[in-house]
């Protein structure tokens, strides 16, 4: 079990590897062609490693790591520190690592999703709700395939905002943020949830912690899954800049950003920095300026013509990788 | 505009669907290359680092290998006094061929080798130290037709080794004494193993 461990430890961190050349390679700009080549990263390890031994159980004698295998984590065990292969140690290490990058992400969320009911918050406002319906209904006049929400409006202060909903989409917004955005920048949030809405992304968001719980002892698999949500972030923003405009969505993160107990996804910055970082206010304001340049000087990143392909290829090209590392 | 999936990136699509296609393969067979180039060379770094060839395996000892791999390292039942035992190493690579390396009491260096391999491809010469074959003749070990030689260890140092098949397998003892004694030792080896 534990050698298991290692070897997804090992596919899994190779595959973000790849995964990154491959989007730099291929300059792959589009946050949803970026978010296919990082689900592949992430899956590609859980889905081979099960199939490889069913289809070519010769992958795990000795001979094959011997011969034709390019790398196998089994010959790092020849170095020993202490009585202990490296091999052993590394994954020992790299495991608890990755336990504690599940456990800083797993906990707040099911927190979120499961505990915290906003029943007692609701509150009913009727100008309040008009002037998201209005904003909403300016939305879906630019862009018909957004999806219509139902909406909970929050009697706190403090700023919230967020898309959630498996099956039905559900706006959650309070006071607070309706306080702090004049139109264009209510315009600009709300397009912005309602886009993770039309790409259904609070399901993903469940999914992406269903593959992190099966893997969460491998901190690559955690570090792609976190890349993997700003990316839905930055395809969310791109859809609110294009509606609404870049710099009402830049206002709307700057008025967010700047309420210390602001709850919205409009807040988290890019590269991975989260609350946990908060302490590093500087760190996190340039975080979320570089968030904003990017939908301004990058409003339409280009396209792939043949994703499809391109994803197949890199589908093959791994599995083939992967194929000769034991 | 029917969404956010109707990107407005038109402006961004110089190239044609096949050259980007072209250029795509390009790019991943070069990086697939380069990873492979790069996780070969890493696999070299243990092994360089303990001594040993690439794919050969430390064992604890002739019943660890036994249990491990299913290899039967034999014992010569004539050994040599000045042999010490049990052996400082037995190795293994891929799991079909394994050596047992004995030091000499007095000069603390190996000067008994007992090699066995599974299978009609030989001894790997991964679990042996390289040299070079001075001399070679046919000979018969019990039943079995074989091969004496006279060879140079990378040190300059003159070893004999006797070498044969048998049902399934290969066997080789390789010794710094003289021919006489190494003929005695190969002829005493148990052909189950002990």
């Amino acid at each position: 079990m534990f050698a298991l461990a290692g070897l997804v430890i090992l596919h899994a961190t190779l595959s973000a590897l790849f995964a990154e050349v491959i989007m730099r390679l291929w300059r792959v700009q589009d946050p949803g062609e970026r978010a296919a080549l990082r689900w592949v990263s992430l899956l590609l390890p859980l889905i081979a490693i099960p199939l490889f031994a069913w289809l070519a159980p010769f992958r795990s004698s000795e001979t094959f790591a011997a011969t034709w295998a390019l790398f196998a984590g089994l010959h790092w065990n020849q170095v020993t520190v202490a009585g202990a292969g490296l091999a052993t140690i590394a994954t020992g290490l790299l495991g608890a690592a990755g336990l504690l990058l599940f456990l800083r992400d797993a906990w707040p969320f099911l927190a979120d999703r499961v505990g915290r009911s906003e029943d007692g918050d609701t509150i009913a406002d009727p100008a309040a709700t008009d002037r998201i319906a209005s904003a909403i209904a300016a939305i879906r006049a630019v862009d018909s395939g957004l999806p219509e929400p139902r909406i909970v409006l929050l009697s706190r202060n403090a700023p919230v905002l967020l898309c959630k909903g498996v099956d039905r989409p559900l706006i959650v917004i309070s006071r607070g943020t309706l306080d702090r955005l004049g139109p264009d920048e209510l315009r600009a949030a709300l397009t912005h949830e309602l886009a993770h809405a039309h790409y259904r992304d609070p399901l993903t968001g469940w999914l992406l912690m269903a593959v992190r719980t099966s893997a969460w002892f491998s901190p690559a698999t955690q570090i792609v899954a976190r890349q993997l949500v700003q990316e839905l972030e930055h395809r969310a923003d791109l859809a609110a800049a294009r509606t609404a405009g870049p710099e009402p969505l830049g206002r709307a993160i700057a008025a967010l950003s700047d309420a210390p107990d602001a709850d919205t996804d409009l807040r988290e910055a890019v590269g991975g920095l989260s609350r946990t970082y908060r302490f590093l206010d500087r760190a996190e304001r340039e975080a979320v300026g570089e968030r904003c340049d990017r939908v301004f000087h990058h409003p339409a990143p280009p396209t792939s013509r043949v994703p499809r392909l391109r994803l197949a290829i890199a589908v093959g090209g791994l599995a083939a990788l992967l194929f000769f590392i034991v | 505009m029917t969404g956010p999936t109707a990107v407005n990136s038109d402006v961004a699509r110089p190239r044609s669907a096949l050259t980007e296609t072209v250029r795509s393969m390009a790019s991943l067979v070069f990086a697939l290359v380069c990873f492979a180039i790069c996780l070969r060379l890493l696999d070299e770094l243990p092994a360089a680092a303990a001594g040993i060839a690439r794919g050969v395996r430390r064992v604890a000892s002739i019943e660890a290998l036994a249990a491990e791999t299913g290899l039967k390292l034999p014992v010569p039942a004539y050994f040599p006094d000045t042999i010490q035992w049990p052996p400082s190493d037995v190795i293994s690579y891929g799991g079909t061929s394994a050596s047992a390396w004995y030091r000499h009491r007095g000069e603390r260096t190996t000067w008994l080798i007992v090699a066995v391999a599974a299978g009609a491809g030989g001894v790997a010469p991964q679990v042996l130290p390289t040299a070079q074959v001075l001399q070679s003749e046919p000979i018969t070990v019990g039943t079995h037709a074989g091969v004496a030689e006279r060879i140079q260890d990378a040190d300059g140092a003159v070893w004999h080794q006797v070498s044969w098949s048998t049902n399934g397998g290969a066997r080789l003892v390789r010794y710094r004494g003289t021919l006489e004694e190494l003929m005695t030792l190969a002829g005493s080896l148990s052909e189950r193993g002990r």
